[in-house]
């Protein structure tokens, strides 16, 4: 436990616990060079958040819990990915997914092929291909269809986040 | 780059542990692979990886104010 101090393109200064560091061997896919993030929260009641790069200031992807917008969301993760991080089951595990916003708000994306998996325990996380079929680099981040039960964010669905400010 | 040519039933060698086998050449311009490789190695097809790559690049160029416009979005999403 120590504070370690992101610098941020968009944020400003941040201080963040370096415990909660996650470390991708591999990066994110394209991203080969940087492997340290820390996952940061703009506000305390938002769902979105930031895998934010502790390297260089202006890398940074806002991530989702997938489930908050696809209660029904389904990942098979392959033994190699499993292994790479380091776990067995799936309550060692948290997973993030990207969001693709563009000019057209209503029009936002959520990357569900590709989701973001994280080792609650060692912090090793890697970008990872879901092998479940029918899920798109490009899936809908609102949908029209009905969602029977709305999902709350809870803590520990995402353990370790910072949160940059609280209110808003 | 190294070119090599394999007839259909022959194999090449990758590292100690992955082989990568012609199993088939179906018509002119399409070529059926059985590849052997240990399960801590991913293979993939390039254009997924391509896909995937652009999709991360797309998204790691939004800016602070996202959040912002994000947020009401969702709050007035029917379906959340």
């Amino acid at each position: 436990m120590a504070p370690l101090t992101i610098e941020s393109t968009r944020f400003g200064t941040v201080e963040i616990d370096d415990a909660i560091v996650l470390t991708l061997e591999q990066g994110m896919i394209g991203f080969p060079d940087h492997r340290r993030y820390a996952i940061l929260k703009q506000r305390e009641d938002s769902v979105f958040m930031w895998l934010h790069s502790v390297e260089d200031p202006s890398l940074a992807f806002p991530i989702v819990l997938p489930w908050v917008f696809y209660w029904d969301y389904e990942v098979d993760l392959s033994d190699a990915d499993m292994a790479a991080i380091g776990v067995e089951r799936a309550d060692q595990i948290s997973i993030y997914c990207v969001v693709n916003v563009g000019a057209d708000v209503r029009a936002a994306t959520i990357n569900l092929f590709s989701p973001i998996v994280v080792n609650n325990g060692d912090r090793r996380a890697r970008q990872v291909i879901n092998t479940i079929d029918g899920y798109s680099t490009r899936d809908q981040l609102f949908r029209e269809t009905d969602s029977p039960t709305p999902v709350a964010m809870h803590e520990s669905d995402a353990p370790n986040v910072t949160v940059l400010t609280t209110g808003g | 780059m190294l070119v090599l040519t394999r007839k259909i039933g022959e194999t090449f060698v990758v590292g100690d542990d992955i082989t990568v086998t012609v199993i088939d050449i179906v018509g002119g311009n399409k070529v059926r692979l059985g590849i052997n490789a240990p399960s801590t190695v991913p293979v993939y097809r390039e254009e997924i990886w391509l896909q995937i790559q652009e999709e991360n690049r797309q998204a790691a160029a939004a800016g602070p104010d996202l959040l912002d416009q994000l947020e009401p979005a969702r709050r007035t999403d029917g379906t959340t």
